[in-house]
């Protein structure tokens, strides 16, 4: 059976090229398009990978990280930020806010599915 | 008091020299945000325009080539080894041709984030004119209350400042790092 992964990204663009990507690659893919949606659809099913960005209305990629990290089925879980930010004040808070891992925009999907696998298999 | 009983000189001239300067470099800072963001959306558009430009010549040409073969396999044909050997080498240039449209397809979430820049500095610039406008009025009947003023525009740029939005820093379209943690 193949691993899922949650998408979050208020960039309906964006999203489809999660989207293609991660399916050539064999993953199943949830999209949600914000923090808010994300926290939603992740609590409704468990996801084995959750994809992130950082800025987006209503609830940020790092409040949302805060709160799946909050919830006993998303402890051990790899969560990976995608955002145009590579500062490393913000970097530094996403790690502190329990992320696996920092993918700066704009990505590239060979690299993308390469660190995917290396975490989920 | 009107504004037309001060006399040169008067306390009321420091006071808007104070107000100039704080208008200027409110509005000055908005725009110059303004301009970095045209230039880097521009810088983004060219890259990315280039890379897709790019990936879309590079697709068609390996599509042209792999129909070759393929042409060639069936009217003639050509040894098993041979033609997968070419197949399997234009499947990989198309594959990274793709994955090079991908990367370049992902300027439309950077130049949002400019256009939202741009789109909160020019907010900024008309609140700016739109508290001189509200203060105009009781500037001409109750005279030159103009500390206030002052200071009203001040409390809004630092307000800007602190929520401005992060700007954006890429200045093309070659993909980012990984970190993992």
């Amino acid at each position: 059976m193949s691993k899922t992964i949650l998408a979050v990204d208020d960039s309906g663009s964006l999203r489809q090229m999660l989207v293609f990507s991660l399916k050539a690659a064999g993953y199943g893919v949830i999209e949600a398009v914000d923090g808010r949606d994300g926290l939603a659809k992740a609590k409704k099913q468990t996801v084995d990978l959750v994809l992130t960005d950082q800025n987006m209305p209503g609830m940020d990629g790092l409040s949302l990280i805060r709160a799946l990290r909050g919830m006993k089925k998303y402890q051990k879980v790899p969560i990976l930020m995608l955002t145009t930010e590579s500062d490393d004040a913000i970097k530094a808070e996403g790690r502190a806010a329990g992320a696996t891992g920092w993918l700066v925009k704009p990505f590239d999907p060979d690299r993308l599915t390469e660190v995917v696998q290396q975490l989920i298999g | 008091m009107n504004a037309g009983d001060l006399a040169p000189g008067d306390n009321a001239s420091g006071q808007a020299a104070d107000l100039f300067a704080g208008v200027a470099a409110h509005g000055n800072w908005h725009l110059n945000e303004v301009t970095r963001d045209l230039v880097q959306m521009d810088a983004l558009l060219t890259a990315a325009i280039g890379k897709l430009t790019s990936a879309f010549l590079s697709l068609h040409d390996a599509v042209e080539r792999q129909q070759a073969v393929l042409d060639q396999s069936l009217r003639a044909g050509c040894a098993a080894a041979e033609c997968n050997e070419t197949l399997q080498q234009l499947r990989d240039e198309i594959e990274r041709q793709v994955a090079a449209a991908v990367t370049g397809l992902q300027f439309q979430d950077m130049v949002s984030q400019l256009v939202g820049r741009m789109a909160g500095h020019l907010t900024g610039v008309r609140e700016i004119f739109g508290t001189l406008d509200t203060h105009a009025t009781a500037f001409a009947i109750h005279g030159p209350a103009l500390p206030p003023l002052t200071e009203r525009l001040a409390q809004h740029g630092a307000t800007v400042i602190a929520h401005a939005p992060r700007p954006v820093v890429q200045h093309g379209m070659e993909h980012g790092d990984i970190e993992l943690f």
